[in-house]
């Protein structure tokens, strides 16, 4: 009988499948490190982004020796499935556009790598399955001159986020509380 | 979010799940902000969305027709509650946009045909533009229509039915500002967000182009490209970049062939054998030479929609632009009009590259922004197009007619338009007519034909702060004619008005923003062919690090060009070491800027150092006061700069410019034989010099 209940239950919530965004701002991180900074502009979200400062060496990997600046958010997940990550970035150029983007233990993968240049864009991430309940992001130095507004994680595959997203601030852990 | 698509029985299905769910679990989680939530009850009959486009937005979704067919209404509503507000009415075969006020109903632009829907869903998507609307379906535009609204404006989205079929799936897509850019500089880190379609596509560095050694650097735009090749039996290769929503934009790229290759870019992208392109072959290509078209590829059979004789030279980088708005295409070469088309197929979808034929296809510099162009031939009216503002307009005869002894005005397009192109047929009646521009903005220009005596002239008026129109430029026409095409460019405050090969120019600051018009005064007039488009912006040089840096990346700084290169003024002249200049810090252009162009120079630390700076403009570098020279300084202490133009060696003008924090951007622009200056968007100078056009831009 309990086994009924759950494969109904199961069935029953992949039916219901909500679709879930979560949208951060850059400046709203659980913790930083430098060298990533926080930097006040009005051309970002809130006033506020995140950045890999220029002339910081190039990370080559997630692990260092070299500059690991970093901002970490942690995150609520209202439910699980499969996240699809959009970063709303600058790029100073093409030895500038892109981070490291670490998701809880899992290994690390970038964002970036796209041609446009000096101005916020939406670029697309990997897609990353993720459980209930709280999570880490972490945005790591990869190239300088790395700008980051807002992040989305989305399980509605075929929204496509294209200007300032509302942050959802019901979803976010600040250190605060 | 998603909500109201799926009928009242599915969603009280899924609270009832949503329930059962808390019951086995002992919990109810807290929803998510945008889940699937039940909608409102359609108390009104319509299945509104929970969440609001904002324009500009799409909404796509499904139609379904019903034992009794299809007659749905698709609804963009203004307001919190009620159905005022703009409607897609779709019955009968037929679909049509409607303005709804007060439950009364009135015609937007003209109906369209709706191609078969039966019980088999049919994609949809309706386009809210600022002005323009389009519903596309199953892969056609259907109908058309205007009705303004500024970017943000709020609308509610949902659909009724009128008695048979359904729409589905409906949501909503913001569109934003269409902009993407790629110089290929990048190697082994993915694809930059580069599909394939079909064919091969690869990173290309010059280091590993076989043509390399035999080419001219200064011919290329940086030592990195994308190059298309063709497989084998395959149609044409295709990758690209954008998402199915697009609309309203043009793609640029720099593109170099062998002479049996096949160039394209690509519009309206749905799939390898369905596309909207321009397709170039080279002047001495084997199969159909010397063509630049216009296609449409649909179920992979390719329809010409226009084309013209021209080749072009192998192994010679070219620019290759083409524009997609609202059916009309517009294909560029180097920034030149070369072929124009209109389809009413697909409406929409990504940008891309197409190689074709046996050797491939270099791409580099690709630019991806919003375009919109618009034309009207008057065969019929078009409710919404044209706003009267002034006398009485009709269209009839296949021409536009204004009628009455004041002056008449009509206007189209959007208050935030800048640096458009115009063109209309004008049958002058008894004094004059023309085409107004930047109706919005601090001052209107008016292209106008007059009758003068046995002849006519062509002017270029400006309206004063009193109201009056002062006449800025004139040009004689000869006889009299009944007809005459007249063209009008304003950008940037510069005018240029042509007809009949005469042409008239003229600067006047502040023109250019906003709607464009038909003007008459004191007679009737008649204006036919009317078209409108944007001026493309200029390719955009910015200086980075890797352009200077000849250690790391000595084949970047090597390969720099006019597009991206700023280069220590020594090593871009070919002197003897005598000849070269000797000033510390000095740094050129590589290359030569013919035609108009401005230089950007971000001024840093202002009020924090003494700041001391030129921007020479048209200067040969060999030569101390050549050309126009824009000498800007600034002391500590002081959020002020002082500025001072020379043309060659004289003083022309001084001005104290205040500005507002520690960073300022200078313009620059030479516009034909004017120079323009301006510090963060404030105009500072501008005046007809007498620099000849067609040398460098160089800075110091």
């Amino acid at each position: 009988m309990l086994g009924v209940a759950v494969l109904t239950v199961t069935l029953i919530a992949a039916a219901w499948a909500a679709k879930v965004s979560i949208v951060v701002e850059g400046e709203h991180y659980y913790s930083i490190k430098p060298s990533m900074q926080i930097v006040a502009s009005q051309s970002a979200s809130g006033g506020k982004f995140v950045q890999i400062p220029l002339k910081r060496p190039h990370g080559e990997d997630e692990t260092g020796p070299y500059d690991d600046g970093n901002a970490v958010y942690r995150i609520n997940v209202p439910s699980a499935g499969l996240y699809r990550l959009w970063a709303r970035a600058h790029w100073h150029d093409s030895c500038g556009n892109s981070f490291f983007v670490v998701v809880d233990d899992q290994p690390q993968s970038w964002i970036g790598e796209d041609g446009t240049m000096q101005k916020w864009h939406w670029v697309k991430g990997k897609t990353y399955q993720l459980s209930a309940g709280v999570h880490t992001i972490k945005f790591q130095n990869r190239e300088d001159g790395a700008k980051l507004d807002q992040f989305m994680l989305t399980t509605d595959t075929r929204y496509v986020p294209t200007r300032v997203e509302r942050e959802t601030s019901q979803y976010i852990i600040r250190p605060s509380q | 979010m998603r909500a109201g698509t799926s009928g009242t029985a599915s969603r009280w299905g899924r609270i009832c799940l949503v329930a059962l769910l808390a019951l086995v679990l002992g919990t109810i989680q807290a929803p998510a902000q945008d889940a699937q939530a039940p909608a409102a009850a359609p108390a009104d009959g319509v299945q509104w969305l929970e969440e609001k486009g904002e324009t500009p937005y799409a909404v796509p979704g499904e139609l379904k027709a019903g034992d009794k067919g299809l007659a749905v209404r698709l609804w963009l509503a203004s307001g919190d509650a009620g159905k005022d507000g703009l409607a897609v009415e779709i019955k009968g075969g037929e679909a049509r946009f409607l303005a709804a006020r007060g439950g009364q109903f009135s015609p937007l632009g003209t109906p369209g045909k709706l191609p078969p829907v039966g019980e088999e869903p049919v994609e949809f998507s309706v386009q809210r533009h600022a002005w323009r609307l389009l519903f596309i379906c199953g892969g056609h535009v259907v109908c058309k229509a205007w009705s303004y609204a500024p970017d943000g404006t709020a609308e509610r989205v949902g659909w009724e039915s009128l008695g048979a079929g359904q729409a589905d799936d409906l949501r909503v897509q913001p569109v934003g500002e269409i902009f993407a850019t790629d110089s290929f500089m990048r190697l082994d880190t993915g694809s930059g967000g580069w599909e394939t379609g079909r064919g091969t596509w690869q990173q290309r560095s010059l280091r590993e182009d076989q043509q390399a050694g035999a080419m001219d650097a200064s011919k290329s735009t940086n030592p990195f490209s994308y190059f298309g090749q063709v497989g084998k039996s395959e149609g044409a290769a295709v990758t690209t970049i954008g998402y199915s929503f697009w609309t309203n934009y043009s793609i640029d790229a720099a593109v170099r062939a062998g002479q049996d290759s096949v160039i394209g870019v690509v519009v309206c992208y749905q799939d390898a054998d369905n596309y909207l392109a321009a397709k170039w072959t080279s002047c001495v290509g084997a199969s159909e030479p010397q063509t630049l078209k216009l296609v449409a590829v649909k179920d992979g059979e390719e329809t010409v929609l226009a084309q013209e004789r021209a080749g072009f030279l192998p192994d010679q980088w070219y620019r290759l632009g083409l524009g997609y708005s609202g059916g009309r295409l517009v294909c560029w070469v180097d920034g030149q009009k070369r072929v124009a088309g209109e389809t009413d197929l697909f409406g929409q979808g990504s940008a891309g590259l197409l190689a074709g034929g046996s050797e491939g296809v270099f791409f580099d510099d690709v630019a991806i922004q919003d375009w919109s162009a618009e034309g009207d031939d008057f065969k019929v009216a078009q409710p919404g197009k044209w706003i009267p503002q002034s006398g009485t307009w009709e269209v009839s005869g296949g021409v536009m007619k204004a009628t009455g002894k004041g002056e008449a005005l009509a206007l189209a397009g959007q208050p935030d338009w800048k640096n458009c192109r115009a063109g209309a047929g004008v049958k002058i009646g008894t004094e004059q007519a023309g085409i107004l521009m930047g109706a919005d903005g601090d001052a209107q220009v008016l292209a106008a034909l007059h009758k003068a005596g046995q002849g006519d002239k062509l002017s270029i008026l400006s309206k004063t702060r009193d109201g009056q129109w002062q006449e800025a430029a004139v040009m004689a026409l000869g006889a009299s004619a009944p007809w005459r095409r007249l063209e009008v460019a304003v950008e940037d405050g510069y005018v240029v008005a042509s007809c009949n090969g005469a042409q008239a120019r003229a600067f006047v600051p502040g023109a250019g923003m906003g709607r464009v018009g038909l003007l008459t005064r004191g007679g009737s007039a008649a204006f036919d062919d009317f078209a409108v488009e944007p001026i493309p912006p200029p390719p955009t040089a910015h200086l980075v690090k890797e352009f200077t840096d000849a250690q790391q990346h000595f084949e970047m700084a090597e390969w720099a060009a006019t597009r991206h290169a700023w280069v220590p003024a020594a090593t871009d002249l070919n002197l003897p070491d005598a000849e070269k200049p000797k000033a510390e810090g000095v740094w050129c252009t590589k290359g030569d800027y013919y035609g108009d162009y401005t230089v950007d120079v971000p001024l840093t630390g202002i009020g924090a150092r003494d700041l001391d700076l030129a921007v020479a403009l048209d200067s040969d570098p060999r030569w101390q006061g050549t050309g126009v020279t824009v000498r800007v300084a600034g002391k500590p202490g002081q959020k002020s700069l002082a500025l001072t133009i020379l043309n060659g060696t004289e003083q022309v003008a001084q001005q104290q410019v205040d500005v507002e924090a520690a960073q300022a951007t200078l313009k620059c622009s030479r516009l034909g034989e004017f120079v323009v200056i301006e510090v963060d968007g404030k105009l500072v100078y501008s005046g007809k010099l007498l620099s000849p056009e067609g040398s460098k831009a160089s800075a110091q």
